[in-house]
């Protein structure tokens, strides 16, 4: 039984020898990396603790929900620098409306580098915001269109705010990328870095669980074989 | 004594001559199983937590399939809809608002200088917070399955499974097998979270992934850190040993 454990013990292993490395690897740099910084917290602006009451004079959800040019789920107050606006919400797009005027208001360059500025502290400078047809791999999950506004600070900070409601949508840096390059070889999607339960990485588990247990056979056997064999290399 | 000596130098440069190198392989298995005394059961949690975690979907696990798919009915535009103007006078300290639909009708979610709750939205009048009649109701209306009501309780203080979510909230849980529990805002009646025994062993497994068994969710603790250096040093010490382990044994 027990050599019946040590061979599967080590042919299971010589198989997923590189991925339990990359899995311990991968592990420790996980645990390693502030998760605090890994999210970008260390250069996110506080969040302003008193919120401008909502004026008086603006135009009412009604004549929103009329002008709207399809239906909506949600109509809901919101400020874009110091404009107050509403945001619209149906499914997946939302979009923003001045409250006073009721003109449609665009995202545009200037919005997204001063929604990204407010966003940020620390020694950086931002870069020209550039816009994103297509969510990448950094913004992944999100829709386009996305403004991407570089930093140049150690970090290299890279804030993502949405082109449709001017949202922070997502705050990277270097230690993010490094997190998510590790996240990738643990998780074992090498495409969309998301998805944890794919096929080969529930397949690699199973594996991984009988070397464990395997492992830990082996491991109460060689006490037994070694409190056996004791006597016989005294005599 | 100096026989056995003999013996063993003997057998020694014996094996030399056929290189099989004694020592590395004595070193990897050595190495490889003092690591496994120090880290072995770890090991074993990392592969059984880590096969729960990816073998179940992590929809399944969110409990998606407990309740009912989000309703997407469009808000209508009655002319009798409260405007901007009047919530501004009704609610001191306005500060926000949102015109959303609850339990088939629309309501704002107004945020003033007391907090935040629901009024209906053409009447203004107060629909919260949700007594427990209301929260159950709101409660079995998210809720897909068929089991009753068990239990519908108030709660001031967040128990762990839902720590991170605002207070106060409504507990309503269900009689079902996996012992469904939703967790509604008092105050708005939005659902703030779904539980079910899938999560709860998830977050079990979690914690044991983690090692971090008070808050179970900080993964730069100092015995995570120690624990996955010496697995990764496991690791390392099986690759080597891998080396040793597929050559035959030429015994004389």
């Amino acid at each position: 039984m027990t050599r019946w454990m040590r061979t599967l013990h080590k042919w299971v292993g010589l198989v997923l020898a590189a991925q339990f490395v990359l899995w311990m690897a991968s592990g420790l740099a996980i645990s390693l990396l502030d998760h605090e910084e890994v999210q970008g917290h260390h250069h996110r602006a506080a969040v302003a603790a008193v919120t401008p009451a909502w004026p008086v004079g603006t135009l009412t959800p009604a004549q929103m929900l009329a002008a709207a040019p399809h239906a909506v789920r949600s109509v809901e107050t919101a400020w874009l620098r110091d404009r107050a606006v509403y945001r619209l919400a149906a499914g997946e797009s939302a979009w923003l409306v001045d409250a006073r005027s009721g003109e449609r208001v665009t995202v545009d360059a200037a919005t997204a580098a001063a929604i990204a500025a407010a966003d940020y502290v620390g020694p950086g400078q931002a870069g020209a915001p550039a816009l994103i047809g297509a969510a990448t791999l950094e913004a992944r999950g999100h829709h386009a269109p996305i403004w991407r506004v570089d930093f140049d600070d150690e970090d290299h900070t890279t804030l993502y705010a949405s082109g449709q409601d001017g949202r922070i949508l997502e705050r990277r840096n270097d230690l993010w990328r490094w997190f998510d390059i590790a996240w990738m070889l643990h998780i074992m999607d090498y495409t969309d870095r998301d998805d944890f339960n794919n096929p080969l990485v529930v397949t690699a588990a199973a594996g991984g669980l009988w070397i464990a247990l395997t492992g830990v056979w082996l491991l109460l056997a060689s006490l037994r074989i070694r409190r056996t064999a004791r006597p016989v290399v005294v005599t | 004594m100096p026989e056995v000596r003999d013996d063993a130098t003997r057998a020694r440069a014996i094996r030399l001559e056929d290189r099989t190198p004694v020592r590395p392989a004595l070193w990897a298995r050595r190495t490889h199983k003092w690591i496994a005394w120090l880290v072995g059961v770890q090991a074993l949690l990392w592969m059984l937590s880590g096969l729960y975690m990816t073998a179940i979907s992590i929809d399944t696990i969110h409990g998606d399939h407990l309740v009912h798919p989000a309703d997407t009915t469009p808000l209508l535009h009655s002319g009798r809809l409260l405007g901007a103007d009047d919530l501004v006078a009704r609610h001191p300290g306005l500060t926000a608002f949102r015109l959303k639909r609850f339990m088939g009708r629309q309501v704002y979610e107004v945020r003033d200088a007391q907090g935040v709750r629901l009024v209906d939205a053409e009447s203004g009048a107060s629909v919260g917070p949700l007594d427990a009649a209301l929260a159950g109701r709101v409660a079995r209306s998210f809720y897909r399955g068929a089991a009753p009501v068990e239990t519908v309780e108030l709660l001031h203080q967040a128990p762990q499974e839902v720590s991170t979510r605002p207070l106060p909230m409504w507990r309503v849980s269900f009689r079902d097998r996996s012992e469904t529990t939703l967790y509604l805002s008092a105050t708005t009646g939005e659902l703030l979270a779904k539980r079910h025994d899938l999560w709860r062993w998830f977050d079990v497994l979690w914690m044991l992934h983690i090692m971090d068994y008070e808050s179970r969710s900080d993964v730069n603790n100092r015995l995570l850190q120690v624990a996955a250096a010496l697995g990764l040093g496991f690791s390392l010490s099986g690759v080597w040993l891998l080396f040793y382990s597929f050559r035959r044994r030429v015994r004389t």
